[in-house]
């Protein structure tokens, strides 16, 4: 069997199987869940303090899986970060051995390279990416922020938020004329990478926190503020959504600013 | 409206199967991401479309353009 006839082949089969999959959730007679359904509908408000239900289940009543989710977030993005830095400090060691023998084989090429090095690191930044970049990540943040901040009443959340929020963080990282891709000018100390370590470590700290504080009322995670005290129950879940926010902006962010500055090299 | 937007979702998912420049592909399934975050805003899901759009678009992009990079452009087939 040739290679096109195999893979036509694997694409019925894979049809087939799928099919097979979805065809009970289609034909079923059996009717939608809704009791779970009509409970959050109106309970989900009162009990949680959140308007936006995505809200009341991921921090009200699900928050220690939330919590679970972070760490795995934070264990996937450190297993990134250390195999990126990892692979390029090897390529640096070895780039040296082998570069000698790349430049020696264009004789005409190796005396013109010192000079054409510079420009051609340069040349992948243009006006567009500068211009752009720079103009709109103000706005990319902001709306990042909105999306956190309010993720108790509208739609978003600390997740989406901070995703968007690192989106505004790479196009800053992106737009940055001196130092190229990513690798991010030394005399500013804003969204460099220490700063953003140093932000996704005290937002997991305080996350951790917040789910410490709960211990205080009926459990860990539960929302620690009376329903009638000064300050309303969904305090607590803007906070679990602003530390949330920010540590997975700061962590996303700061892949993307190891991976830029791997590509400049 | 939900048609044509799973129509593009489609088409956009085959090309980038099938584009034999693997920058083309990532152009395109970047492309079919912000389609699927344009059918879950239209089916009442604006939390998955901002999902969908920053990570699907935005933030995995990014990552496959840096491994096209660490790795061969052209499909070797």
């Amino acid at each position: 069997m040739s290679r096109p006839d195999r893979n036509g082949f694997i694409a019925v089969i894979s049809i087939i199987i799928i099919g097979a999959v979805l065809a009970p959730l289609l034909i079923s007679e059996f009717a939608w869940p809704e009791k779970a359904r009509n409970i959050l509908s109106a309970e989900g408000n009162r009990e949680t303090g959140a308007e936006n239900l995505v809200s009341a289940i991921y921090l009200g009543y699900r928050a220690y899986d939330t919590v679970g989710e972070t760490i795995v977030l934070l264990v996937a993005l450190a297993g990134s970060i250390a195999l990126i830095t990892k692979a390029a400090s090897a390529a640096e060691a070895g780039g040296q051995a082998v570069r000698p023998r790349d430049r020696a084989t264009p004789t005409t090429l190796s005396s013109a390279a010192p000079n054409s090095a510079a420009p051609r690191a340069r040349r992948s930044h243009t006006e567009i990416i500068d211009t752009v970049a720079s103009k709109l990540a103000p706005i990319v943040l902001l709306f990042g922020l909105y999306v956190m901040a309010f993720g108790h009443q509208s739609p978003g959340g600390g997740f989406q938020g901070g995703v968007v929020l690192a989106s505004g963080i790479v196009f800053i990282a992106l737009g940055r004329r001196e130092g190229g891709f990513g690798a991010i000018d030394p005399r500013r100390k804003f969204f460099a990478v220490s700063t953003l370590t140093a932000a996704e470590a005290v937002c997991f700290a305080l996350l951790l926190g917040l789910v410490f504080v709960g211990a205080f009322g009926e459990g860990f995670t539960a929302n620690p503020l009376p329903a009638d005290g000064v300050v309303p129950p969904v305090a607590y879940i803007i906070a679990m959504n602003a530390a949330i926010g920010f540590k997975v902006a700061s962590g996303v962010a700061l892949l993307c600013v190891f991976m830029l500055g791997d590509m400049a090299k | 409206m939900i048609e044509p937007l799973l129509l593009l979702t489609i088409a956009a998912s085959v090309y980038a199967l099938a584009a034999k420049d693997l920058l083309y592909g990532v152009i395109a399934l970047s492309a079919s991401s912000v389609f699927c975050a344009w059918l879950f805003y239209i089916l009442h899901a604006p939390d998955v479309a901002i999902t969908e759009a920053a990570v699907g678009a935005g933030v995995s992009t990014l990552i496959y353009v840096w491994v096209i990079k660490k790795t061969e452009r052209r499909d070797s087939q």
